[in-house]
């Protein structure tokens, strides 16, 4: 039998919160492969939208979790550590950032027109959301997304 | 080497928990462009399985309302030996048990989108030579 997952000494159900990460890895995988022109079909077209439309409403969440934060004085690491206004700020600015990334996914997998300047500013909000990750994922290990 | 999905290739995912139930059949849809279908529990789990035919792959949850998911690994190593079987906790304990009862795989949560990842590579994609 083959074991996947936690350590059995770090095992737990899982939460909203634990779920945002893996989420978030699956999207930037979905827009990468999207960006390579991988191959769609209309399964994957649906996960993408679906995940993208997750992602967004759980951002737009935390965004005003946190702004409502800033605005009772509270704003805290998830951590439970005071975040200075730089800090929060800087964390809010990723949290739209996320959101544009699920929007800009989600538009590609629809197949709205991607000029130029709009898969440019699609690449450098991708880099940046996948570059503050702890582990962004890589696409060159997913040999099987190649395949529709 | 040309990597492919098993033609055809019919995953369910069986969790009372929706959040995670929806993030795997969401990874699941994605990984194999086919469609993925979760259920709440056993009982639906089976009476789909009564029309639908065979199942290539099932992702179970075994700590499900009802019967769980010890039962339904007995049930299906019985009906339908070919069918892998992933089985799904929180807890430690359950791993031997599932062992035991000839799980495929044991997936340990909180899980990461790599493990699922790693899942289809073993369990639903084949090189061609």
């Amino acid at each position: 039998m083959i074991r996947y997952g936690a350590l059995a000494l770090a095992m737990g159900p899982m939460s909203r919160e634990s779920m945002f990460v893996p989420r978030l890895k699956l999207l930037i995988v979905m827009a990468q492969a999207l960006e390579k022109k991988y191959p769609l079909g209309r399964w994957r077209r649906n996960a993408v939208i679906e995940n993208a439309d997750y992602i967004f409403y759980e951002t737009l969440y935390r965004s005003m979790e946190l702004r409502q934060q800033a605005a009772s004085g509270q704003e805290r690491r998830p951590d439970g550590e005071d975040r200075d206004q730089d800090d929060a700020y800087v964390h809010f600015l990723w949290l739209q950032r996320i959101q544009l990334m699920a929007v800009m996914t989600k538009s590609m997998a629809q197949g709205n027109p991607a000029g130029q300047y709009r898969m440019q500013a699609f690449n450098e909000n991708l880099s940046y959301v996948a570059g503050r990750l702890d582990e962004a994922p890589d696409l060159s290990r997913m040999p099987f997304l190649k395949v529709a | 080497m040309r990597s492919t999905i098993i033609a055809n290739v019919k995953i369910a995912v069986v969790d009372h928990d929706a959040l995670t139930r929806d993030f795997i059949v969401n990874v699941m849809m994605y990984s194999v462009n086919r469609h993925v279908i979760g259920f709440e529990n056993a009982r639906d789990f089976l009476k789909h399985l009564e029309s639908a035919g065979d199942v290539d792959l099932v992702l179970a949850e075994i700590r499900l309302p009802g019967e769980n998911g010890f039962e339904l690994l007995k049930h299906l190593k019985k009906v339908k030996p070919a069918t892998r079987f992933i089985a799904l906790s929180s807890k430690a304990v359950d791993e031997d048990y599932a062992h035991a009862l000839g799980a495929d795989a044991f997936l340990a949560k909180p899980f990461l989108l790599k493990d699922l990842f790693a899942i289809v590579e073993h369990f639903v994609v084949e090189d061609e030579a």
